[in-house]
């Protein structure tokens, strides 16, 4: 499916680097296979940054409505894949930074809460909740977007792209966060 | 990468973290690749450390599993929607013409194209700086606020006569009226003075005015449109002696309590002045500024939503030496409605009654049947107000949820509010369905409030809310760890290092410490503040007819937030005794009277500041002595 996704990317290229005005209905269609393919890949990462399953499709539909756009007035994408993640990165932080000032009051408050009320699930799966909560805590912001986007199979030097550092930095990120990852699982 | 000739892993140098991920990664050159894959297979180390980050990486990812959405269900349906936003998109940017932005930005890649390797970069940034601020300060209002007036009354009353009824149908309107004491010394002080409800028909030109005073008197009338208010003290029953005043000039100019642009241009038109308007926060300001006028109104203004020009209130200011008012009147619903026989009822007696009859304003008239909101000082509390309170408190509602029990004007109670999600809504309403018949509960979620008209103001005692630096952006609600520089990191770090802990260990020790910290700050403060609002509404003037079993139960409430409070500071004094060194001693400082629930408001609200300043903020690490131990007082005094 990946692959697949990747490959149907040239076609994309095919359109904006010849520069010819193909039917844009051949563009929206190309775009439609793409957006079926990216989808699940695209929400899952939103979904982490803004946590609700319907923002994170809007936010994903949106940034492909701006590739369209992009693509339309011929602009030049060198990595579609990467251009994705980061619009739709940068409409995610964009998302939750906007978000009215009840929202986060309130979210911490019945966050806390949420925990403390899963005492009925088994005692198994609220230790693993737990592990969770602490591996995901231990983390910070660039250190959680660099392992998501390498697990979403990005290159370091697209994952650079997507969140505007340098591919050394993250390596280190990774390293950094792998270890955390590490000692919360020995704990 | 410290690899300068071929084979270098293959010797004694192990390879060290970075390169073992970038290798997994197919990260690394193709020459050290081939190194690193030589020395691997030697090297049982490597292979270990290999081994291990591949079991992180597989952590994380199971980690990462439990976080994603679950597979969302109908994927085609998802992306069939998708094709048809794609393509409504499509065809409305084929619409459009190109816009100028992109016609100059491709003039501008032309130019540059053709001139470009004349002018260095930094030349040309500036210079398209240059360009692009000139033409967005000719072309567009960025600089301005001035906007004309005349234009926004006019497109004002176009919205008005977009909204009037249509054969058939009443509009109703209700209005908030407060007046707003701009010169208090003790700050601003807004009072509610009561609501104004009016109902307009399509089939003549009179309105039913109901005007009903915060302690739930109320007064009917029907006025005519085009004349002016003439009986005059329908807004009597608001106002007290102190607003005479501005009674006096409502009398005065016949106004009708409504926020219509023709009213509003009649006042202005009285007195001869011409209208200004100034575009403020996003709102339209048009303004009336009167020179010297007997009652003392130096201006009438009137606040226009700039998206589709509705009037969204009116408000009278009067300005002398010692006092600032404003008498506001905010629209806070609108409605069409069908004109069914009981509102066709309310106009009856203008039917009956002849031009001639000159003692319309003894007509009785029937009231209107959506009750209002009464303030607690007016009310008594009931034994099914306890009820309702006890089970919101068993539900934690009352612990910094917005969620409010009022009394209302028909006797019924409302118990209204905004929560974060469905399923918190759902579990309110739960509690709420075993305790009576007469309760109403409007429970919102955010996305369902469409402007603050759907919600009522939570009764007189709170309007002031949960202090801002606990309710707004600013709230610490987790420790700021990422920096790891909070002034008692090195502390803490000491604490936690001990010998056989590891660096990371010791680290994630003081996270969970910290969080713990904050979290109980937080917690206490909710609890103190709920205290506080358990006083508010049951306050001994409320409670006066209820049975000895509804005061026990309010009782058992207050008990219950004081046992959470002392527990909660005795835990954080725990926690930071070893913190601040062992000379001060544990034991309380004897203080065992009972406080008040504004000193643990006050208390918590304290230990929040300073535990927001000890973990949360490397600005103050200067005063980290001090203030822990201040810290620790006041734990202490709240878990004596």
């Amino acid at each position: 499916m990946e692959r697949e996704a990747v490959l149907n990317l040239s076609r994309v290229f095919g359109f904006e680097q010849t520069g010819d005005q193909r039917k844009s209905q051949e563009l929206e269609e190309t775009l439609v296979e793409l957006y079926a393919s990216m989808r699940p890949s695209l929400i899952g990462y939103a979904y982490q940054v803004v946590g609700s399953t319907g923002d994170s499709e809007d936010l994903v539909q949106v940034a492909f409505l701006k590739l369209f756009d992009h693509l339309k007035r011929n602009a030049k994408i060198l990595n579609v894949r990467s251009w994705l993640y980061r619009v739709v990165h940068n409409l995610a932080i964009d998302h939750i930074r906007r978000r009215g000032a009840h929202d986060s009051a309130v979210a911490g408050w019945v966050a806390e809460r949420t925990m403390a009320e899963r005492t009925t699930s088994a005692e198994n799966e609220l230790i693993q909740q737990q592990k969770v909560a602490d591996c995901m805590a231990l983390l910070n912001d660039r250190e959680r977007q660099c392992l998501t986007l390498r697990a979403e199979g990005l290159s370091y030097q697209e994952v650079g792209e997507v969140l505007g550092i340098s591919h050394k930095s993250v390596s280190v990120y990774l390293v950094r966060g792998l270890k955390k990852v590490r000692s919360a699982k020995q704990s | 990468m410290k690899i300068s000739r071929k084979g270098a892993f293959s010797g004694s140098a192990h390879l060290n973290e970075t390169q073992v991920i970038a290798y997994l990664d197919g990260e690394l050159p193709r020459t050290e690749r081939e190194s690193a894959r030589d020395h691997l297979e030697s090297c049982w180390t490597c292979r270990s450390l290999l081994s291990e980050v591949q079991c992180s990486i597989e952590a994380f990812l199971d980690v990462r599993m439990t976080l994603l959405p679950e597979e969302p269900a109908f994927s085609e349906t998802r992306v069939e929607q998708f094709r048809q936003r794609l393509s409504r998109h499509a065809s409305s940017l084929d619409e459009q013409p190109v816009p100028f932005k992109d016609r100059l930005a491709s003039l501008w890649a032309h130019t540059m194209h053709a001139v470009g390797y004349l002018v260095r970069p930094r030349q040309a940034i500036t210079a398209a700086v240059l360009v692009v601020t000139m033409l967005v300060v000719m072309f567009t209002d960025v600089l301005n606020t001035r906007v004309s007036a005349d234009t926004v009354l006019a497109r004002a009353s176009k919205y008005e006569s977009s909204h009037s009824p249509a054969a058939g149908q009443v509009s109703r309107t209700s209005l908030r009226v407060e007046r707003i004491d701009r010169k208090n010394p003790g700050g601003k002080v807004v009072k509610q003075l009561g609501t104004v409800t009016i109902l307009r028909d399509s089939a003549q030109p009179e309105m039913y005015i109901q005007a009903q005073g915060v302690s739930g008197q109320s007064k009917s009338e029907i006025v005519s449109d085009n004349q002016g208010n003439p009986n005059q003290d329908l807004l009597g029953i608001l106002l007290s002696p102190e607003d005479e005043g501005f009674a006096q000039y409502v009398r005065s100019q016949h106004w009708v309590p409504d926020i219509s642009t023709e009213e509003f241009h009649r006042l202005g038109a009285a007195q001869g002045t011409a209208p200004s308007a100034k575009k403020e926060d996003g709102v339209l300001d048009v303004s009336y500024q009167f020179g010297a006028n007997p009652e003392g109104i130096a201006e009438a203004l009137l606040q226009v939503d700039p998206s589709d020009y509705a009037p969204t209130s009116i408000s009278f200011l009067t300005n002398s030496q010692d006092e600032q008012r404003e008498y506001r009147f905010t629209r806070t619903a609108f409605s069409l409605e069908p004109r069914t026989p009981e509102i066709a009822e309310l106009f009856a007696p203008l039917a009956a009654t002849t031009t001639t009859d000159t003692t319309s304003d003894r007509r009785k008239l029937p009231a209107l049947s959506r009750p209002t909101p009464l303030s607690y000082s007016q009310t008594r509390a009931s034994a099914e107000e306890v009820a309702v309170s006890n089970a919101l408190h068993k539900a934690d509602a009352c612990l910094g949820e917005e969620i409010y029990i009022f009394p209302m004007s028909d006797g019924s109670l409302l118990v209204q509010g905004l929560v974060d999600s469905n399923a918190r809504r759902e579990a309110i309403i739960r509690t709420l369905v075993p305790i009576a018949h007469d309760v109403r509960v409007e429970i919102y979620l955010p996305r369902e409030i469409k402007s603050g008209s759907d919600l009522y103001n939570p009764p007189e005692q709170f309007a002031e809310k949960v202090p801002a630096n606990l309710s707004g952006d600013q709230d610490a609600t987790l420790a700021d760890l990422s920096s790891g520089q909070s002034p008692l990191y090195e502390r803490l770090n000491q604490h936690f290092s001990q010998p056989g802990v590891s660096r990371e260990d010791a680290d994630k020790q003081v996270a969970v410490f910290s969080n713990e910290v904050v979290t109980i700050a937080r917690q206490t403060f909710l609890h103190a503040w709920a205290l506080k609002r358990l006083d508010g509404e049951f306050s001994t003037a409320r409670t006066a007819g209820l049975s000895s079993a509804e005061l026990h139960e309010i009782d058992e409430m207050r008990q219950d937030h004081r046992r959470w409070i002392a527990t909660l500071a005795k835990r954080e004094s725990e926690m930071l005794v070893p913190l601040a060194g062992s000379t001060t001693p544990l034991a309380s400082s004897g203080v065992s009277d009972v406080m008040d629930s504004d000193t643990l408001v006050a208390l918590a609200q304290t230990q929040n500041e300073l535990v927001k300043a000890l973990f949360a903020d490397s600005r103050q690490a200067a005063h980290a002595d001090a203030n822990l131990s201040r810290l620790l007082a006041v734990a202490r005094r709240m878990g004596s």
